[in-house]
């Protein structure tokens, strides 16, 4: 007997072996490009992000902002020298302000306070005390002067500021009489004031 | 090759924790890190640039800052003599010398020196003991503080230390001047340079009559420093 050749059978099953080939193939291919598409993903990025860091980088090197940064640098570094210049003067200055004025005012706070039967034959002003030598014809002339020199007076050229002592201690040693012919003619004492400095603590500007 | 529906369904999970694992494990994830990293730097620069510019607007600012120090270092350094060579010294004087009809009879000026300006210290009048101390304070409202005597200056304890210039040093000249006058033209001599402005120091001033002539010593310091154009 003689049988026709049947290719369609084997057409068929082949067709069969493909699609089922296909079935496995297919989902390997979706993953691999799943995987490779992530991949890419991500190398785009680290690719983008190294340009825009080359992009900085590149634009920081640029002369304009060099020379910027260096004046920046030297501007820093003057205002610096400036404040430590400008420190340094106030604090000497406020040292100096703490310093003694005997100025005009000093010195007529002493020379008022002097009586008319007193002369002074020597005056030492140091920037705590102040010496008197003096010769007087009147025994009680070296208490009043101490007591005269004791009063409070305005010292500071604020207005409101009240009247303070200008010394802390006021004494002399004793008298010595001044004698001519075994007759006393007048006395010599000597009067010691300390200063009082916090009260001459005086702005001078 | 025939497989069964159910080795296909393995062989799809297996090279789906294949791909997909592996393609994590070996690709993905140091992908990540690197992008992490090199994110990592980009923040870093964006950063750096910003402050950058940041600084470069401060460029106005400090200069307003240094316009305002000038003027306070100007107005500062104003009172102080700008330098303190003997010339200049001398013709500082010669001023109020001329002004007050004063010849000096000696005019002594020392070699400049660095120095701080330091404040007189407090002399408590008279005698000093515990009970008028402790009455002086209470009189004060507690103003005056007690003494320490036993307490130890740091420079005392160690030398090395006065070594050190301080930022407030200046420099300094002393002059001693000596000459004839009358009461009233020494004070107004001194009164004179006081209102003049300067930092100058009267350390003492020494007037003494004898033989009818009234002698004066004045003993001053004088402190400069560079001024800053």
């Amino acid at each position: 007997m003689h049988n026709d050749l049947n290719f369609f059978a084997v057409n068929k099953a082949n067709n069969k072996s493909s699609a089922k080939g296909m079935t496995i193939i297919m989902p390997i291919l979706i993953f691999l490009l799943l995987v490779s598409g992530a991949y890419g993903w991500i190398a785009f990025q680290k690719y983008d992000y190294q340009q825009k860091i080359k992009a900085i980088d590149t634009e920081l090197k640029q002369d304009k902002y060099q020379r910027m940064l260096e004046t920046m640098g030297n501007q820093v570094a003057i205002r610096d020298y400036y404040t430590k210049y400008v420190t340094g003067l106030q604090a000497a200055s406020k040292n100096y302000n703490q310093i003694l004025k005997k100025d005009g005012i000093f010195f007529t706070y002493i020379y008022k306070n002097i009586p008319p039967n007193v002369v002074i034959t020597h005056l030492n002003v140091t920037e705590q005390k102040v010496t008197m030598s003096c010769s007087t014809n009147d025994i009680m002339t070296p208490v009043t002067l101490t007591q005269a020199l004791r009063k409070q007076m305005k010292v500071k050229t604020d207005p409101t500021a009240e009247d303070e002592p200008v010394f802390q201690y006021t004494n002399y040693t004793g008298l010595t009489a001044i004698m001519k012919d075994n007759v006393i003619t007048g006395y010599t004492f000597e009067i010691t004031c300390d200063i009082k400095q916090q009260v001459v603590k005086e702005e001078k500007k | 090759m025939n497989i069964s529906p159910r080795e296909r369904l393995l062989l799809i999970a297996l090279s789906a924790v294949v791909i997909l694992f592996g393609g994590f494990k070996w690709l993905i994830e140091p992908g990540m890190k690197d992008v992490t990293q090199v994110q990592a730097k980009y923040d870093e620069a964006r950063n750096n640039k910003n402050e950058t510019i940041q600084k470069i607007n401060l460029l106005n600012t400090i200069g307003a800052e240094i316009t305002k120090k000038q003027e306070e270092a100007a107005t500062e350094s104003a009172p102080f003599f700008p330098q303190l060579s003997s010339d200049v010294v001398q013709l500082y004087f010669k001023k109020f010398f001329d002004l007050n009809g004063i010849k000096p009879t000696s005019f002594t000026i020392s070699a400049p020196e660095v120095t701080q300006i330091t404040p007189p210290a407090e002399i408590l009048g008279g005698l000093t003991y515990p009970l008028g101390e402790a009455a002086a304070g209470i009189e004060s409202d507690g103003a005056i503080k007690p003494t320490q005597k036993t307490e130890t200056k740091e420079t005392e304890k160690n030398p090395s230390k006065q070594q050190e210039v301080s930022v407030d040093s200046v420099e300094k000249v002393s002059v001693v001047i000596q000459f004839e006058g009358s009461h009233s033209q020494i004070v107004k001599f001194v009164n004179d340079i006081y209102n003049d402005k300067r930092r100058i120091r009267f350390t003492t001033i020494d007037i003494s009559v004898t033989n009818e002539k009234t002698v004066a010593s004045i003993n001053t310091e004088l402190y400069g420093v560079v001024k800053v154009s």
